[in-house]
């Protein structure tokens, strides 16, 4: 289990970073390494040149955006996010269920991002919770929704020389604090072994005098990326925040899902399926219980 | 020592243990011979206040209920074979527990959720190891074996694709055993000195992990009795704990 040979450059700064990439075409970002190296590891992934980007302060640490969201640099590892309670509580709930310790000290939540593994955790609650993606490139940044970010298994929307820098999430009634204005949650079906979910959902619900006004949903570990969930939200806006109705909600995630829905040996296709309303229902759940 | 080191020991086993011809509790049957089940104890190093008897006593086929005040008479029969005679070795054991009890439940509870997924409540493991020389290292086996006989029921499988070639290749791919998972665990000991060597003691590594898998298999089992569930095999991921409750609710697939 070594990786092929490999070029190893050290970049001390975003833009030093940039020139590396433009300079070494076809070279990989290594941040956490968490995803990266066991790929290198099964030769799964020949890079030939690694830009280490571990170093770069600037693009570390969580702070609080001025209207009440939160801001996290690409480099903070998923155990800082479980620790911190600048981010929403079923981001820093999805973070502490991420691997194993060892893993979330080291893993960090850009490189998780950009990894876009179908069967990680945070691509659905970066869904659900809005965020958006900060990319840099040479010709400059730009900013794109969780939503429009994940394309495709391991495809995302990040351009070859471009380095994903933070992520922002808007709190939904700007000018108070995400978690005093909605409840967040996070809930996982996870294969005993790698902790990868077999299913994730991920919710965020505003309640508004006993009743749903916003609801968001983000389903993954299922699906080539991770999935919006409109129909689970439609189900329950409006509705009153109980039980019944988030699990009824829950059932709408059929209609979200597509045919697209993977198996693997850690569990089928018909599982994974029968599985999406439950942990929907959980997630939902746990929300509306923080959203009161 | 040097009357045994280097020279042949005579087995002191009947020879119709070895050849499996000896017959065993369960190999009895009686006319008019009745069972019994025991209701253990959730709570640990809890006092009973009282027992309720009268549901038990009124479901169908019960020939009655009997808390500890009717066994006060009765000696616990609890016998070894010893030197070829049987010998009652302990007559202070009570049968049930009148005031307190000191442990939580016997073998394991388990419980089938909606996903399928087994919760394993307790698991009380009480080993005859012979003499005991050090507790410490017999605990630490019982324990480890435990641990690894719950995996094989529960989550271990090794995976192979229609080549032939295996899948399940790597700690994240195939399940072992982790602390998270790992069952309340408590070893007990019940030491009976064997006589067919001067320390008296028997074996005690991984003694676990023979209890452990048939403990397991039949505790889900009896979980899923009601749907009329009787062969789960291993490993009884979440998945086949669902596919095996929803086809018998379909009557059967």
């Amino acid at each position: 289990m070594h990786p092929p040979k490999f070029d190893y450059h050290r970049a001390n700064s975003i833009d030093e970073a940039l020139s590396l990439m433009k300079q070494h075409g076809g070279a990989k970002v290594l941040a956490g390494g968490h995803s990266l190296i066991p790929a290198m590891n099964l030769r799964l992934s020949d890079p030939g040149t690694l830009i280490d980007i571990g170093r770069i302060d600037s693009l570390r640490g969580i702070t609080a955006t001025r209207d009440g969201g939160c801001r996290i640099g690409a480099l903070t590892t998923h155990a800082e996010v479980a620790a911190s309670d600048l981010v929403p509580t079923g981001l820093a709930e999805a973070a502490s269920m991420i691997g194993d310790s060892q893993v979330r000290n080291r893993g960090t939540v850009g490189g998780n991002i950009a990894h876009a593994d179908p069967a990680s955790d945070l691509p659905a609650v970066m869904t659900a919770l809005n965020a958006t993606i900060h990319l840099t490139g040479e010709s400059g940044s730009r900013d794109v929704a969780a939503a429009d970010f994940f394309i495709d298994l391991f495809i995302t929307d990040l351009q070859p020389g471009e380095l994903l820098t933070a992520v922002t999430i808007p709190t939904p009634k700007p000018g108070r604090d995400f978690n005093n204005v909605a409840g967040s949650a996070y809930a996982k079906l996870f294969n005993p072994a790698s902790r990868y979910a077999i299913v994730g959902a991920a919710a965020m619900v505003v309640v508004k005098n006993g009743q749903c006004s916003q609801v968001s949903v983000a389903i993954g570990g299922l699906t080539p990326s991770t999935r919006a969930c409109p129909s689970v939200n439609v189900a329950l806006q409006g509705q009153a925040a109980n039980a019944n109705n988030a699990a009824s909600a829950a059932t709408a995630v059929a209609n979200d899902l597509g045919d697209e829905v993977m198996g693997d040996i850690h569990a089928s296709v018909n599982y994974r399926r029968q599985m999406a309303p439950v942990i929907v229902k959980r997630a939902l759940l746990k929300a509306i219980e923080r959203a009161r | 020592m040097a009357d045994y080191v280097g020279k042949p020991v005579k087995c002191g086993e009947d020879s119709c243990l070895i050849t499996g011809e000896a017959q065993y509790i369960d190999d009895v049957q009686l006319p008019g011979m009745r069972h019994a089940a025991v209701l253990c104890s959730p709570h640990a190093y809890a006092r009973i206040k009282s027992i309720n008897t009268d549901h038990a006593t009124a479901a169908p086929g019960v020939v009655g209920v009997f808390a500890e005040q009717y066994f006060m008479v009765l000696n616990l029969l609890l016998c070894a074979w010893r030197d070829g005679r049987v010998e009652n070795i302990t007559n202070t054991l009570r049968v049930l527990e009148s005031e307190k009890v000191t442990f939580a439940g016997t073998d394991m509870a388990v419980v089938v959720a909606e996903t399928g997924q087994i919760a394993i409540e307790h698991y009380i493991a009480i080993d005859d190891v012979g003499n005991v020389i050090n507790p410490m290292i017999v605990d630490g086996q019982v324990h480890g074996g435990i641990v690894q006989g719950v995996g094989q029921a529960l989550w271990e499988g090794a995976t192979y694709d229609e080549n032939g070639q295996l899948v399940s290749d790597s700690l994240m791919d195939y399940s072992m055993s982790r602390a998270d998972r790992c069952p309340p665990l408590k070893a007990a000991r019940r030491v009976m000195p064997t006589p067919v060597n001067p320390l008296g003691v028997k074996g005690a590594d991984e003694t676990g992990t023979i209890a452990a898998p048939p403990a397991a298999v039949n505790t889900v089992m009896d979980a899923l009795s009601p749907p009329g569930i009787t062969h789960p095999y291993m490993s009884l991921t979440t998945e086949k704990g669902y596919n095996e409750i929803h086809s018998a609710n379909r009557g059967g697939d």
